[in-house]
């Protein structure tokens, strides 16, 4: 194996004390958490309800500001990007519980919706969406809208527009929680043939089979990151 | 470009996605169109008409009382006409009496009874479709515009009571494309002062000049006007423009265009604001997926505006179709013309795309500035 260079061993997001709070100081959803993640890292975060995972998520993801403490992609500090849509657009994958795709539009349009911030014209971008339905085993289901979908199927989609500007980083919250044991288990197949390709994974889950299949758990409890340990599952 | 033609594909399917909300949005955008293109346009062409009654009788300068607002309260005496044509610069000289009569039942307006001379230049330029003109100046004849003959239902040699028991012969029927002359009917002038117990008055003096410059034609309306305190003169031209009836006409049309446009922005606001709002996970997730502010703004205002477009198509053909049976109408058929200028149509266009705008633009703004973590935890 070669030695990596500087730039690869810059990690891929990192966290530095960070703490959030809500409602005027009063609640502290984070505390001092400090993590990094590298390039290819499949890492699951645990805790109970309410222990932070989704505030923690939002931050790294750019979508919220931590009240101390700084987020840092590839070494640069999110808080120096004026509108973080642009570094969402092109490094984040977002994939939600409750999947948050456009009725009216059909799972293919759904799918280009965040290349409209690409340089792609028309035909490229219905392309690539045909190219990650495929991906996703939609092929068929392309210019169905997601209230003809299953909720797995809508939830491939989701994936699907997630990965639609190649990310760097994909970041699920509670990917598997609205579906049953069967349709969970072809989503986790779908992120780890994801993660052997090199995507980045963070996931947020309950579910602690989704968890396992990660290569890293992060734990927090009330804000606090109490556990950072590798998983007994390897490739 | 942030408005390429795959964005505008995105904008018709939120559009097409929510039929009812844009129904109904398309339809207020397009009655405020429709009310202001064909109120403006039933304005514009009753100007026009007054315009063009003037000039196509090859009248220059119109002589009336002065300090009358209204040419049919205007009275002067018959000998005046003598004097004006004294001054320099006056071919001629036409005594004309406007009277305005209830001859048609449920006729609110009235019809406009105009006496004038068997020789004046208002008389023999009309154009007969049917009998003939009055020679008389004292015959009880009349000839009538073809609108006026089909809301009475009369021809050539009808008989009509202009007042209870005063029988007039119709010998002639004229056509106009002015909707006044052709809602209107000519009377001998003597024939009309005695029916009218106006013996020697008329209403006006229709002064034909030498020269037909405006500035000469500005300048003999005002020698006229000096030359008896009594009389007030002005260019036939300029007159359809400050006539009272216009300018009160106009008043109403941008009144109620005004608050046709208030309605049509209100409901435009109200509807996009409950477009952002219903949609406020929509838009917290494009921008979680990195959708900027300034591409927000342009799906909402995209949104507005494509309505806009629709609603003034929309509106300027229900206006055309509003004014075209409104003219075909017996009672208002002789004032409205069946045409609306293109620069009113085009008016309403302008109209419809300010609306889609004022009422796009703070839903718009508002959407954009939506903190995406907010708006995804919003039910």
């Amino acid at each position: 194996m070669t030695k990596p260079t500087p730039a690869e061993a810059m990690p891929l997001v990192e966290a530095i004390r960070v703490t959030r709070h809500f409602v005027d100081g009063q609640v502290t959803a984070l505390k001092d958490v400090s993590l990094t993640i590298d390039e290819g890292e499949y890492v699951a975060l645990v805790g109970q309800s309410g222990c932070g995972k989704s505030t923690l998520l939002n931050l790294l993801g750019g979508l919220d500001s931590p009240t101390t403490g700084s987020i840092r992609f590839r070494g640069r500090d999110l808080a120096d990007f004026g509108d973080p849509a642009r570094f969402r657009s092109s490094q984040l994958g977002f994939v939600f519980q409750s999947f948050h795709l456009i009725s009216v539009l059909t799972a293919e349009q759904n799918v280009q919706m965040p290349m409209f911030e690409t340089t792609m014209g028309s035909a490229a971008r219905k392309e690539r969406a045909r190219e990650l339905l495929a991906r996703v085993g939609l092929t068929h289901r392309a210019r169905h809208r997601p209230q003809k979908l299953s909720v797995g199927e809508r939830q491939r989609v989701a994936i699907a527009r997630a990965l639609a500007n190649r990310p760097s980083l994909l970041l699920a919250d509670e990917p598997t929680g609205n579906l049953d044991s069967v349709t969970a288990e072809s989503i986790f197949s779908l992120f780890d043939s994801l993660n052997q390709e090199g995507m980045t994974l963070l996931l947020v889950t309950h579910d602690p089979l989704l968890a396992a299949r990660a290569r890293r758990t992060l734990t927090l409890h009330d804000g606090q990151l109490i556990s950072d340990r590798p998983n007994s599952r390897t490739g | 470009m942030i408005l390429r033609m795959w964005f505008i594909s995105v904008i018709l399917a939120n559009l097409r996605g929510r039929p009812a909300r844009s129904l109904l949005t398309l339809s207020g955008i397009a009655i405020a169109v429709a009310a202001v293109v064909s109120l403006l346009g039933v304005v514009r062409g009753f100007e026009r008409s007054l315009l063009e009654l003037y000039q196509g009788r090859g009248i220059d300068v119109m002589v009336q009382q002065a300090g009358r607002l209204q040419m049919t309260s205007s009275s002067l005496p018959e000998s005046l006409g003598e004097q004006i044509a004294k001054v320099e610069g006056v071919a001629a000289v036409h005594p004309a009496l406007i009277e305005v009569l209830s001859l048609l039942q449920d006729d609110m307006m009235g019809v406009v009874v105009q006496g004038w001379q068997p020789e004046s230049t208002a008389v023999r330029q009309l154009k007969l479709a049917a009998g003939q003109a009055f020679t008389d100046p004292q015959a009880r004849q009349v000839i009538v515009g073809q609108r006026l003959a089909a809301a009475m239902g009369v021809q050539p040699g009808a008989s009509i009571d202009l007042i209870e028991g005063e029988k007039f012969e119709v010998v002639g029927v004229f056509e106009s494309n002015n909707v006044f002359d052709s809602g209107s009917m000519f009377i001998p002038l003597q024939a009309l002062q005695q029916l009218m117990l106006r013996e020697d008055e008329v209403t006006m003096f229709a002064v034909v000049a030498r020269e037909r410059d405006p500035d000469v034609l500005r300048a003999l309306a005002e020698r006229i006007g000096a030359s008896d305190s009594k009389l007030e003169a002005q260019v036939a031209d300029e007159m359809a423009q400050k006539s009272t009836e216009i300018r009160v006409a106009r008043s109403f049309a941008w009144l109620t265009s005004v608050i046709a446009v208030s309605i049509g922005s209100v409901g435009m606001l109200n509807t996009m604001m409950m477009a952002v709002f219903e949609r406020t996970r929509e838009i917290a997730m494009l921008r979680a997926l990195g959708w900027r502010r300034r591409r927000v703004i342009a799906m909402v205002l995209g949104e507005s505006t494509l309505l806009s477009i629709l609603g003034a198509v929309i509106g300027i053909v229900l206006a055309f179709v509003l004014v075209r049976f409104l003219a075909s109408l017996p009672a208002s058929g002789r004032l409205v013309e069946g045409d609306i200028p293109f620069q009113i149509m085009a008016q309403g266009f302008v109209l419809a795309l300010l609306l889609g705008l004022i009422g796009g633009v703070y839903p718009a703004w508002s959407a954009s500035r939506l903190a995406p973590v907010e708006g995804l935890r919003h039910d």
